[in-house]
């Protein structure tokens, strides 16, 4: 393992980030391709080491921050003022760095109830004028702490019952920011609540990085504080990972199926350990079910390791995964072929394995994918995966939540590939329908998601935020498409967007993105027809449209010249320009799609 | 452990933290008197220095360091149960 590798193995050493991260950063910024992202950090106390911990975590995705920085103390202010320098900055995010002393209005105890109740919407006030003028001003996404549990209560257990409390104080404010999250989808919360309990607020409230530096969390949880805050940024970028592999004896079970027999793994709850693989199960059970693909690489005979998933204790089925690989292949060949069964970046999984001579070799052989060092204790487990970050979502959209259905209704589909000599007669017996229609207000959250987490059919890799994507709807210089496809094994939902701009007669795609879970189906075509359809009803005699190579999507490297575009510049297979001339006699492209254009 | 070791593992710190070669090091040595040993780097190597020595330097140390000498001292103080 390279030293920039291991200083990010989960779990991370905070101590190792902190005394080496000149040396880290300097050997992450030779790496190719960042992404480059503009960041405001607005601090209500000191910042300077949250931000260079934040780069790091960031880097390490391969997204390089530019950051801008307040001075001490002055969030609000640079936020409420005319800030010509914030502006001229145009931040991507704007860090809103708050915690509780920087609470304005705390309750004193002779205060009424009426008083209390004021300094509580006084204190409300002051969050929402921010939110509001940040909204207006800079129209980007704002990400802002919730408050922690104080220091000190004065009134002892009192503290979190009685209306002069701090704690209750808190405990209001944080309600209500958690429903401004709920109403504005640009809007992020970064649970220092929960983060400080976790971490310990002893740790946390460490008065003497207070009083020295101006620090409101102790010098040794930045570490963490910046992980967990770097995991939003991944997941707003599109940076999140999507897909679990996962070891079977004595990760999912304890025991070797191979040699016990079903009967004697240990799940269930007839012990100590048997509960805490269950647990384990069940936790990765709700992974599943807010999206993230499951997946299996096992040392095992096929037959064996179903079996495990048929005990009666089981809470994993068979069918939960989406691709399943139990054989006595080096795993990192299994990791191959279940990144071409579901169609993901080898950068977009996770390993979990017990064993450590596995992951060792997972990590030599296969680079790009995580392998937390689990460690040999399931008990460790959960909290590994779940403090790790990896799989930080900004929404849940619906699409998540039935994720696992469209990868099972995959399965089915690839069966019946396979009885087809013909791929034409395979499309042709799928009964496809495609809804393509306009981008729309009800459609724009997932519209987003996709855009900015679609990283192979993606021609551009040009990233949109919401308030964008909102800037397409009935946007008269624009053509922007989102389209559905549905087959006779189930609704694949809302899995493709372009954006064409139109100059004079020439229409120039500046996007389009298409999910992986409907390659190869010929929606690419259905698509096209429909743009050059409104290409042409809009004058459009020419449409342009660019290729940007990145390391994930070679696969439409030569999509324009499929489709009949001409090269205008560059080369095909690298960065390059493609042009093609509508004519009127235009013949669809797509055959096997019904296509629906209207709502 | 003797004076030099302590300074040279001082030394180690400091070139860690600065990512610069380990540099001379002595009980006169100005705190911030290198290249990119500038208040916030001397709060790192302040933070870096306590988990490598293992102690917990007080508020009033903290606000008397002017020379690595001065770092020095607290440590041995503290190691001598001080």
């Amino acid at each position: 393992m390279s030293v920039i590798s291991s200083s990010f193995t989960i779990p991370i050493d905070p101590n190792f980030l902190l005394r080496k991260k000149k040396a880290i950063k300097r050997t992450l910024l030779t790496e190719p391709g960042l992404l480059k992202k503009k960041i405001a950090i607005l601090g209500g106390s000191t910042t300077a080491e949250i931000k260079d911990i934040l780069e790091l975590f960031l880097l390490e995705s391969g997204i390089a921050p530019e950051f801008y920085e307040c001075d001490f103390n002055q969030y609000f202010e640079e936020i409420m003022f005319e800030n010509a320098a914030l502006k001229a900055f145009a931040p991507d995010v704007v860090f809103i760095h708050t915690t509780h002393v920087n609470i304005r209005n705390f309750p004193a105890l002779p205060d009424s109830e009426e008083t209390v109740a004021r300094k509580l919407q006084d204190e409300i006030d002051l969050l929402e004028a921010m939110w509001e003028r940040l909204k207006a001003e800079y129209g980007c996404t704002i990400i802002q702490n919730n408050y922690e549990l104080p220091f000190a209560r004065p009134l002892g257990n009192l503290d979190f019952s009685d209306l002069h409390g701090k704690t209750h104080f808190i405990a209001a404010l944080n309600q209500h920011i958690a429903r401004h999250a709920q109403e504005n989808t640009h809007f992020l919360v970064h649970d220092i609540h929960y983060l400080s309990s976790w971490i310990g607020l002893e740790k946390w409230h460490n008065r003497q990085d207070w009083y020295a530096y101006k620090y409101a969390l102790g010098l040794d949880c930045i570490p963490a504080f910046a992980q967990n805050l770097a995991a939003i940024l991944k997941a707003l970028f599109g940076n999140s990972k999507k897909a679990l592999v996962l070891d079977l004896d004595n990760t999912l079970w304890g025991g070797v199926i191979g040699d016990d027999g079903v009967n004697q793994i240990k799940i269930g709850s007839g012990s100590a350990l048997a509960e805490a693989y269950t647990d384990f199960q069940a936790y990765v059970r709700d992974l599943r079910d807010r999206g993230i693909i499951l997946t299996v690489a096992s040392k095992n005979e096929l037959q064996n390791a179903k079996e495990g998933f048929a005990h009666p204790d089981s809470t994993l089925r068979f069918d939960d995964f989406a691709s399943f690989q139990a054989n006595w292949d080096p795993k990192s060949a299994s990791i191959r072929t279940i990144a071409r069964d579901v169609n993901i970046g080898l950068d977009s999984m996770v390993f979990v394995d017990d064993n450590p001579a596995e992951r060792e070799l997972v990590r030599q052989q296969v680079p790009e994918i995580v392998v937390p060092e689990m460690g040999d204790n399931i008990v460790q487990y959960i909290a590994l995966l779940d403090k790790s970050g990896l799989f930080e979502a900004t929404r849940i959209s619906a699409e998540d939540r039935s994720r696992h259905q469209f990868y099972q209704q995959n399965a089915t589909r690839a069966e019946q590939s396979s009885q087809f000599h013909d791929y034409g007669q395979y499309l042709a017996s799928l009964s496809m329908h495609a809804h393509i229609l306009p981008f729309d207000t009800a459609n724009l959250e997932r519209i987003t998601q996709l855009i900015n987490k679609t990283n192979q059919f993606n021609l551009t890799t040009r990233r949109y935020t919401q308030a964008e994507v909102a800037g397409l709807i009935d946007n008269p210089q624009h053509v922007a498409l989102h389209g559905r496809l549905s087959d006779k094994f189930g609704d694949n939902g809302l899995i493709t967007a372009m954006v064409g701009r139109l100059a004079a007669d020439v229409l120039h795609i500046e996007l389009w993105i298409m999910s992986c879970r409907v390659l190869k189906r010929g929606m690419e075509f259905a698509m096209f027809d429909e743009l050059v359809r409104r290409a042409s009803a809009l004058g459009a005699t020419t449409i342009t449209g660019a290729y940007i190579k990145t390391a994930k999507n070679d696969m439409v490297s030569a999509l324009y010249r499929d489709l009949g575009f001409e090269l205008a510049g560059g080369a095909e297979g690298a960065d390059s320009h493609w042009t093609y001339s509508v004519r009127p006699t235009y013949q669809d492209k797509n055959s096997y799609i019904k296509v629906n254009h209207e709502s | 452990m003797n004076r030099s070791a302590l300074l040279d593992q001082i030394s180690t710190v400091i070139a860690d933290v600065l990512d610069i070669d380990k540099p001379v090091v002595t009980m006169e040595t100005a705190a911030e008197s290198f290249e990119g040993w500038d208040s916030l780097a001397h709060i790192s190597i302040v933070g870096q220095i306590e988990s490598e020595f293992g102690v917990k330097f007080t508020l009033a140390e903290l606000a008397e360091f002017s020379t690595v000498g001065d770092i020095v001292e607290a440590i041995e103080r503290k190691r001598n149960g001080g």
